[in-house]
């Protein structure tokens, strides 16, 4: 069980950067993941500090030991790869049993760790079995058992669950974190699935092109994103924005949002009493849970505005609607027994508290 | 009617065209086997008269028994084997490297390592010989060892690089996270994972090693003569009038390919076929 620090770290190929800097603190018993789009630099993050790839820049810190130059087996790090990268030519014994034999370990204390392994993940009746004998499940669970045998200090992963089927990617996500909750060992996850990350993290690093974007407590990533590309990223169904412009005014504390045929006005008191004015254009955003679809408003409400359902998605649980206004467009929750048809004209409501507001330049945060 | 032709008679000229290619190939080499076993005046009749009765293994008997034949049977055997080895082990060397690492100008290497065996052998020869002849291995199994090695490795680096261009590099990632160097990785898990595709290289560059002939012709005099050379020596010679005899020691020298192709006929096919199946 380790804390993990990784300081300013980058990573060239040539003329191509794929990592330009990344810092990251991992505390101990964390699970952290590294979610983004393919070719943001999270893969070659994770190499980095396996110790697969050399570093361009930076340095890597294992419990306040620099683990830099280390080579992989050295960093007491284990790793679950995408396609299993089990050795085929070896049985389910002789994959877990490799890095232990490697490492010199008398072959009687093998045989008892291989088994213990095997028995918690229930692959004790396979261990003679060839790897081309096995199921994709099967195969992934002797890549876990791989990894466990070693006892590591961190545990990564580098995308295990996206070569798997729907239903077993989810059983597997699940037995990922049952896992993690036993062993309680610090864990690097790396995946370009928001909802895997979610699910799985305690803390989340947002990467875009070799940058971490955002990095937090999974539920601030999502509650309040750094800026509107975080804020599009995660969430599922996609965060709603709309493009307008935002006015506060400094002395009434009204605060405006127009764009064409949509005006919505809050009361603005922030929590310190201070009031900027603000008149810049923004993204409004919205994610589909907090825009409310409501009943003809007794008195007219200023946070609404009228528009026409476009889409409706019944999935079971829930159903999400689209609702769009002229050019605009957002996506809401609904209760699945409330039935509304495509053309229907319905308010909607957006909460104050619920919205998030992107400065339209650099997509920062803006912070009221 | 259509469906007729491609059901019934398509197979029917596929199979004519492919069985005419066996014969076209099989053909010398059943008639050398046929010549081997019998008598002259059998097959050199016209028409042959061949006969079951005369079948015999005694010309493959006197072959063996001639020591220089045995000893250029064993030259090659020697030479090939050695070549193989030496090609595997440095073809891995440098395939692992080209195919694994982000190295400068790695493609000009590729390219300059096969152009560099579009030159005829036959340039190649006097500056073989003097140089041979200035470190005094002419006439040594090293000599050809060494340029059957330095002849053959461009092929052997390309068609290793290509195997091991196949094999994810994640599994050789997971070797070394579980305690493996490169080297480590390379022998533990790369190598035996292109199995049939190492095999395959290494049945080509024994075959390669076995048959040449023009260099064994040229560096070997005496101690050192291969079997190519020796049955071109026989197939020429007028003291060896009996065609039996040549036939005999061609068969000879065909033999230990046959057999090593017959006893590895499966990773051959694996690995020139499928390449490396992960």
């Amino acid at each position: 069980m380790s804390r993990v620090s990784l300081r300013s770290l980058a990573k060239s190929f040539g003329p191509v950067q794929a990592v330009k800097d990344v810092t990251l603190e991992i505390p101990d018993h964390a699970f952290v993941t590294l979610l983004g789009p393919s070719g943001c630099g999270k893969t070659t993050t994770l190499n980095m500090l396996a110790g697969l790839e050399k570093v361009t820049r930076g340095e890597i810190y294992l419990d306040d030991q620099a683990v830099t130059q280390w080579a992989p087996h050295e960093r007491g790090m284990a790793m679950v790869f995408q396609n299993y990268a089990l050795y085929p030519h070896m049985n389910v014994f002789g994959n877990i049993a490799f890095a232990l034999q490697l490492a010199k370990v008398p072959k009687p204390q093998i045989k008892e760790r291989v088994q213990k392994v095997a028995k918690a993940l229930e692959l004790e009746a396979l261990l003679e079995r060839r790897i081309s004998q096995l199921s994709g499940g099967q195969q992934q669970r002797v890549a876990l058992a791989r990894a466990m045998v070693k006892e590591p200090k961190v545990f990564l992963f580098d995308e295990p669950l996206s070569n798997l089927d729907a239903a077993l990617r989810t059983r597997m996500r699940s037995e990922i974190k049952k896992l993690h909750q036993q062993l309680h060992a610090t864990s690097v996850f790396v995946t370009h699935d928001q909802e895997e990350a979610m699910i799985l993290s305690d803390y989340i690093a947002v990467m875009r092109e070799g940058l971490v974007v955002q990095y937090g407590p999974a539920e601030d990533v999502y509650r309040r994103p750094q800026d509107i590309y975080v804020a599009t990223f995660i969430g599922k169904p996609r965060m709603s924005t709309i493009a307008g412009h935002l006015r506060v005014n400094g002395q009434d504390g009204i605060m405006t949002f127009t764009t064409d045929g949509i005006n919505l006005s809050w009361p603005h008191t922030p929590q310190d009493g201070s009031i900027n004015a603000i008149d810049t254009d923004v993204q409004l955003g919205i994610r589909a849970e907090d825009a409310r679809v409501i009943a003809a408003p007794s008195s007219p409400l200023a946070d609404t505005f009228t528009g026409e359902v476009s889409l409706v998605e019944p999935l079971g649980s829930d159903t999400f609607v689209e609702i769009t206004r002229g050019p605009h467009a957002i996506t809401t929750r609904v209760e699945p027994d409330r039935r509304l048809k495509p053309q229907e004209s319905v308010i909607v409501q957006l909460p104050r508290h619920k919205l998030h507001f992107f400065d339209a330049k650099t997509g920062k945060r803006i912070n009221l | 009617m259509r469906q007729f032709l491609y059901d019934r008679v398509r197979p029917i000229i596929l199979y004519a065209l492919a069985g005419f290619f066996v014969i076209w190939t099989v053909a010398p080499v059943l008639w050398i086997a046929t010549m081997s076993v019998q008598p002259e005046i059998n097959y050199v009749s016209v028409p042959p008269k061949l006969s079951l009765a005369d079948v015999s293994l005694r010309w493959y008997g006197e072959m063996l028994a001639q020591t220089d034949v045995a000893a250029a049977l064993q030259n090659s055997l020697i030479i090939a084997l050695s070549t193989m080895v030496l090609c595997l082990v440095f073809g891995a060397l440098a395939a692992y490297p080209l195919s694994r690492l982000q190295l400068p100008r790695k493609n000009w290497f590729l390219t300059a390592s096969i152009v560099s065996r579009m030159i005829p052998s036959m340039v190649l020869i006097i500056p073989m010989f003097l140089i041979m002849r200035q470190l005094r291995l002419l006439d040594t199994h090293l000599s050809l060892i060494i340029v059957y090695t330095t002849f053959l490795l461009p092929y052997v680096i390309w068609m290793l690089k290509n195997f091991f261009d196949q094999i994810p590099y994640a599994l050789e990632a997971a070797a070394r996270m579980d305690g493996c160097t490169r080297l480590g990785a390379l022998f533990r898990v790369m190598i035996p994972v292109a199995g049939p595709g190492v095999v395959a290289t290494a049945v080509f560059a024994f075959i390669g090693a076995w048959n040449e002939f023009l260099f064994g012709l040229i560096l070997s005099t005496r101690f050192a003569v291969p079997i190519t050379v020796k049955l071109s020596a026989l197939v020429s010679s007028t003291f060896h009038s009996d065609t039996s005899l040549v036939a005999a020691t061609g068969m000879l020298a065909i033999i230990p390919v046959v057999a090593l192709v017959f006893v590895l006929n499966r990773y051959i096919v694996r690995g020139l076929v499928e390449g490396v199946k992960y």
